[in-house]
């Protein structure tokens, strides 16, 4: 049996931090409040180099470090935390312990006893990614695991048991205070000092809870784990303690969650198809987006580009206090390409493009043009890409005739001379001159019965200057519609 | 502050070590289905450059020439973008089933094209580009930064994207005759120019006979050369 212990310390502080950018390293405080006054209750270690311990007030922590940064508990944000902390631990081993707050017990049983430190040093700096700084202990039983973790440098593994606890101080093994004054009075200063004298002896004259103490010493003590389930939702909330205005805090925030919702993803060997962004903002509205991605992705990089193209081009109308994410797990989408397939290079390169560009020109303004079953002068709508181009059908059977027209929207007013077989001379801003040939007139109408109905008379002319114009007399006034070219 | 000539020499010595030239990629082209084009340039556009396609006059078939691009394209069953730089591209005058590949970027600006096109240009689904700067005024074209061309082309080389940037001596203006027309893209590895100018007995002719009647002129063309020099 072998067993390894995640450690995160001063977690609830930890947990608040990693929320907010730009304050890793920064000396910082959780304040707590007592019966009489906020205390600090944990502190980093920049915080505990300035001077500043738990049970000092915010003022006293202040006068000793200037540059604190103190912080509430966020219920929120610990089980975000929390969620990252076990995340990491499954993608070690199925059966994970919630021991306590900011430690988890992994079973490493069945892995090959070499790859357990080189894996808890992954699971360091994956959580390191995660914001969180933690420690790992590998050894034979849970609690010898959480000393190792606990003396940890990041990373140890117990081989020598008797070796490993002899020098250490007894405060370690967590002496019941009575106890510690007696052992502290006999001169007993370290777990090997304990363990030298006969554990019957110290029975009979400190009792069990002597016992227990030697046992715990000695790293006799055994126990199972209490596993739990990893949860079957993907999802992330956080409410703000500072209502956010701008895009790089939310970014932030929404990276932590999207890192640890896709490694949740990868232990469940789902990937996501769908996201679900809900951000409450503090006039009591809520902003919802749902983004459905091109190809079902388990890649925290390709989650983060969806929602960062659109939130760059997001503006509310108030500041933001709380953000959510959910996504929609997905089976794996397991492939082999066709060899004529001509889908997709990179679809969410594709996606990324066309959400890209739709902010800078406007969403409704790219897409592939499709023409609308009507005779209408201009009807046509714009369609999402096809995912794959499909065969080119049969040519039709009357080839298309002409040039195209290259259309001026809106339509360029003009002034036109007539004589008896048409236009003659055309004035505008952007031709002149007088018509060497024109074809016409062409009279155009439809959809007479509603409101947005279409009458005109067209003529195709060509001036002496050169250019072919289409041009449009429609309620007296002309117009050109456009040049052939 | 100026650096001497040895101290400069010395620096393009270390770049070139360091850096060392890699041989330009001119292998792939994109057939344009126009055979006038594809004799003149070597089979079709570059694929990994850009194309510069200058109609000076009204009416000189640059709609006409993209309109074989896309029926190329859509042969091949690739993908094409059209930055339309002034919302100029009517779906009606083509056939819908050579539009299926097509994305259709409708700007309004230059800026709105040019910014675009830089995103479009990145992305490895495309196999051609057209940024259609016709319209806009000589002037707001020359304001482009050089840097834009040069950008592109770096992002453009690596790849089989063939990139065609249509520009204009000046909206609508007469045709004049022959004559040399001044380039815009600085970085373009062809450069073509529209000469002629059709009339109003092209409405009686297939598109396609009317693609064979394009004339164009190769102003500037680097293809050559690199096949040379490599």
């Amino acid at each position: 049996m072998s067993y390894a212990v995640l450690h995160a310390a001063a977690f609830a502080l930890q947990a608040v931090v990693r929320t907010e950018a730009g304050l890793g390293g920064k000396p910082a405080a959780l304040l707590e409040d007592r019966a009489r006054k906020a205390v600090i209750v944990q502190t980093n270690a920049s915080a505990r180099g300035a001077g500043v311990q738990p049970g000092l007030t915010a003022t006293q922590a202040m006068a000793r470090c200037a540059d604190i940064i103190l912080r509430a508990r966020s219920a929120a944000a610990e089980k975000e935390a929390e969620a990252g902390l076990l995340a990491v631990a499954w993608s070690l081993s199925p059966r994970v312990e919630r021991t306590a707050e900011g430690i988890c017990t992994i079973d490493l049983t069945g892995k090959a006893a070499a790859t357990h430190l080189p894996h808890c040093r992954e699971a360091v700096e994956r959580l390191r990614l995660l914001g969180l700084e933690t420690t790992a202990g590998v050894a034979r039983t849970p609690l010898l695991a959480l000393y190792a973790a606990r003396l940890a440098q990041p990373a140890l593994e117990v081989k020598d048991e008797r070796g490993f606890l002899s020098p250490l101080p007894l405060s370690l093994v967590d002496p019941p205070p009575d106890l510690a004054a007696i052992l502290e009075g006999w001169g007993l200063r370290t777990l090997g000092a304990l363990t030298a004298l006969p554990k019957n002896e110290i029975g009979r004259r400190l009792g069990q809870a002597g016992v227990d103490l030697w046992e715990r010493a000695a790293g006799e003590t055994d126990r199972p784990i209490d596993p739990c389930a990893p949860g079957e939702s993907f999802a992330a909330a956080l409410e703000l303690e500072h209502e956010v205005e701008t895009l790089e805090p939310l970014l932030f925030i929404l990276r932590r969650f999207v890192d640890r919702l896709a490694l949740q993803l990868a232990n469940a060997h789902r990937v996501a198809a769908e996201l679900l962004l809900e951000l409450q903002l503090v006039d009591a509205t809520c902003h919802q987006r749902g983004f459905r991605l091109p190809e079902p992705t388990g890649d925290a990089d390709i989650l983060f580009r969806a929602l960062h193209t659109h939130l760059e081009t997001l503006r509310t109308a108030a500041a933001i206090k709380s953000v959510g994410l959910v996504l929609t797990p997905a089976r794996p989408l397991v492939r082999q390409h066709g060899l004529f397939d001509t889908g997709l290079r990179d679809p969410h390169g594709f996606s990324e493009t066309l959400a890209r560009v739709g902010a800078v020109v406007g969403a409704d303004r790219v897409g592939t043009p499709w023409l609308e079953p009507t005779h209408r002068p201009d009807a046509f709508s714009l369609a999402k890409p096809a995912d794959v181009v499909a065969p080119v059908p049969a040519p039709a059977i009357l080839p298309p005739l002409g040039l195209p027209l290259r259309r001026f929207r809106p339509p360029v007013e003009a002034q036109v001379e007539t004589d008896s077989q048409g236009p003659a001379r055309l004035q505008c801003r952007i031709a002149q001159g007088p018509v060497r040939q024109r074809r016409g007139p062409w009279r155009r109408s439809g959809e007479w019965w509603q409101p947005g109905s279409w009458n005109g008379e067209e003529w195709d002319i060509e001036l002496e200057s050169g250019g072919l114009f289409r041009l449009t007399l429609r309620a007296r006034q002309w117009w050109i519609d456009g040049m052939y070219d | 502050m100026r650096g001497s000539p040895e101290s400069l020499a010395a620096l393009r010595r270390l770049l070139a070590e360091r850096f060392p030239p890699t041989a330009p990629r001119f292998a792939a082209v994109l057939p344009t289905g126009i055979a006038a084009i594809d004799e003149l340039t070597g089979g079709g556009l570059p694929a990994g450059g850009i194309t510069e396609v200058v109609a000076p006059a009204p009416s000189s078939g640059g709609q006409l020439l993209m309109l074989s691009l896309l029926a190329s394209t859509r042969a091949r069953r690739a993908r094409a973008a059209l930055v339309d730089g002034l919302d100029a591209f009517d779906p009606q005058s083509h056939e819908p089933s050579i539009l299926q590949h097509l994305v259709w970027v409708r700007c309004r600006t230059l800026d709105e094209a040019l910014r675009a096109a830089d995103l479009l240009v990145r992305d490895a689904n495309f196999a051609l580009v057209v940024v259609d700067l016709r319209g806009f005024t000589r002037p707001a074209l020359r304001s482009v930064p050089a840097t834009t061309w040069y950008r592109w082309q770096r992002a453009v080389e690596r790849t089989d994207l063939a990139l065609v940037v249509l520009t204009t001596v000046a909206p609508f203006r007469p045709a004049q005759g022959p004559e040399q027309v001044e380039g815009l893209v600085g970085s373009a590895r062809l450069r073509l120019n529209l000469a002629g100018t059709f009339q109003l007995a092209a409405f009686d002719e297939e598109q396609a006979r009317l693609a064979l009647q394009l004339q164009v002129e190769v102003q500037r063309s680097r293809i050559q050369e690199e096949r040379r020099s490599a």
